[in-house]
């Protein structure tokens, strides 16, 4: 968290919905501006045990007050300045792995705040960002004071709709949150499952109380407004032993839900079985990619095509901390798995460069693109960009021109570019070209060179043993150590 | 006399039980979160059960002198809660 007074002309409003206040964003900070009527429910969350503890562990956002004048003066109410988390990530980049492990986060914190008198108001994914590979609850309005008699926990249908029903969908049905969460941003009603499921899927235990009950219930009332009157329990304690009670229960839904790791998919296991690097070759490239960590010490690598992570897993112990991007869900979920329990810096996403996630919500300015939290067109975003054995997939299975792709491995990366180029003799590059061979006629070492050093200077390069394919440690033309 | 005391108790325990049915139903909503309609009735009848769970176990903890450990009356953490 930097203390300088970063006045910077450019300050955007990114959060709106919660009247309880806004966040503000400028070039390096994040601050959030606190309506007076909430801020003092706020500072006392803050000063929970609770809230105390959970920033201590990283499960909840560092917060600190700062004065008013750090967003410019003109906003009425208090400022408070947030850790930066740096690489925001939103629901729809997520495996089912990642949307569970931040719904448990946070029935987690609402469980425990009940237990000092606060509530958590709405219960939505996009709460939770991932510094790495630890999800982290970084909405601090989501808390407020609870009405001691008040038993209903407000947020109970959107915690069903953006974190059980899509885990749920995607277990049952073979839904991809991707689409889940990109055509809607609060998730799936009970009616969309509905009518997907059987007759006798429909009375299966946990696809009863989330999806069947719920959509007879508001089919048969959801018209009458008084299902909404206020009513409060006879005690305190009553209604706090229902809301646990409710709380608990969606967490043993929720787990219920947890996805398992995948039997297989097309990329699971591609560099163990289906790959045609021998052990000696895969040594090879290992020691050409550790050698260039070594010379060049990036901070931050972006990991385009990571597949299960082998290589992100290698930079992250080295010391850099990994944003590791694959089309394939279900290896992003296993290299989240695998960065989750050796509690290594990475970023898992489930993000196809050749389309890569758009800007969303209201006026394209919710939630930002892929290209713009990486920083491309803004001098890059990582010291590395990594694109190993995936150029063929981008050049053939994408149809992207060469110069094209090497254009935004510029724009991406700080520093240095390493990069694999696969030739067209390739036994993979073969298998995906399936017949199209004249298409392909300019892709070429030379011409690939002869790009590439049009953008950078080369470092270094290698060919692997026995194998058309050549790696290559390229700067940034102009790039500072 | 036994028995008659008994059988107050389980009037009373009756009585107990269908008294939260009608109080625990869904508070105002004041949050700014869709409260959804469906899944806002089954919480109403979800809490409504809880709250008859919270009776009964309240009243077996008195008649039987049985003592959960969830049980929330212990707790008395509300004392800090001053709205």
């Amino acid at each position: 968290m930097t203390a300088s007074a970063d006045k910077l002309p450019i300050i955007t409003f990114r959060s709106f919905r919660d009247p309880a206040g806004r966040l503000v964003r400028t070039r390096d900070r994040i601050l959030r501006v606190v309506d007076p009527a909430y801020a003092s429910d706020l500072e006392s969350f803050l000063a929970t045990g609770t809230a105390r503890q959970a920033m201590e562990t990283g499960r909840l956002v560092r917060t600190i007050p700062v004065a008013s004048s750090e967003v410019g003066g003109s906003e009425t109410g208090r400022v408070y300045e947030h850790e930066r988390i740096r690489f925001p990530s939103y629901p729809y980049e997520w495996p089912a792995e990642m949307l569970h492990a931040a719904g448990v986060l946070t029935l987690n914190l609402g469980i425990q705040a009940l237990e000092e008198g606060f509530g958590i108001k709405d219960a939505t994914p996009y709460n939770v960002l991932y510094r790495g590979s630890e999800p982290v609850f970084v909405d601090v309005l989501s808390f407020e004071r609870r009405d001691p008699l008040d038993p209903t926990w407000i947020a109970y249908a959107q915690f069903v709709r953006t974190f059980l029903l899509p885990l749920l969908a995607q277990r049952d049905f073979g839904s991809k949150l991707q689409s889940i969460f990109s055509g809607q941003r609060d998730g799936l009603e009970p009616e969309a499952l509905y009518h997907q499921a059987s007759l006798l899927g429909r009375l299966k235990p946990h696809f009863l109380s989330l999806v069947t009950l719920p959509k007879w219930a508001g089919a048969k009332r959801g018209a009458d407004e008084s299902i909404y009157r206020p009513k409060k329990s006879s005690s305190p304690e009553q209604a706090r032993y229902i809301l646990e009670g409710l709380m608990n229960r969606s967490r043993k839904q929720l787990n219920a839900m947890a996805p398992q790791p995948p039997a297989d998919s097309t990329w699971t296991g591609y560099l163990d079985h289906k790959s045609l690097y021998s052990p000696a070759q895969l040594a090879q490239k290992q020691r050409f990619f550790e050698q260039a960590l070594d010379s060049t010490k990036p901070a931050s690598l972006l990991d385009v095509g990571s597949n299960e992570g082998h290589f992100s897993f290698l930079a992250a112990r080295k010391g850099a901390s990994v944003v590791a991007i694959d089309t394939d869900p279900a290896v992003v979920g296993s290299i989240w798995r695998q960065a989750s329990k050796e509690k290594l810096d990475v970023l898992p996403l489930v993000v196809d460069l050749t389309r890569p996630t758009p800007a969303t919500g209201w006026r394209n300015q919710e939630c930002l693109s892929f290209l713009e939290r990486s920083g491309a067109g803004s001098g890059g975003g990582f010291d590395m960009v990594a694109m190993l054995a995936v150029m063929h997939h981008i050049l053939v299975t994408e149809r992207i021109p060469m110069e094209d792709l090497l254009d935004l491995a510029d724009q991406l990366t700080k520093r240095d570019l390493l990069i694999e180029f696969v030739g067209p003799e390739d036994p993979m590059f073969r298998r995906i070209v399936r017949g199209r061979d004249r298409l392909y006629t300019n892709i070429t070492r030379e011409s690939f060179e002869s790009a590439a050093e049009a953008r950078f200077e080369l470092l270094r390069s290698e060919r692997i043993d026995g194998l058309h394919r050549w790696l290559y440690l390229y700067r940034r033309r102009g790039a500072v150590n | 006399m036994k028995i008659a005391t008994q059988g107050n108790y389980k009037i009373i325990g009756a009585a107990l039980l269908l008294l939260p049915l009608i109080l625990a139903t869904p508070s105002r909503a004041y949050g700014y979160a869709d409260p959804g309609t469906g899944a806002f009735i089954y919480q109403a009848a979800y809490a409504a059960f809880l709250g008859g769970t919270f009776y009964l176990r309240k009243f077996l903890n008195r008649f039987f002198g049985k003592r959960k450990p969830a049980d929330p009356t212990t707790s008395g953490t509300h004392d800090r809660v001053s709205r």
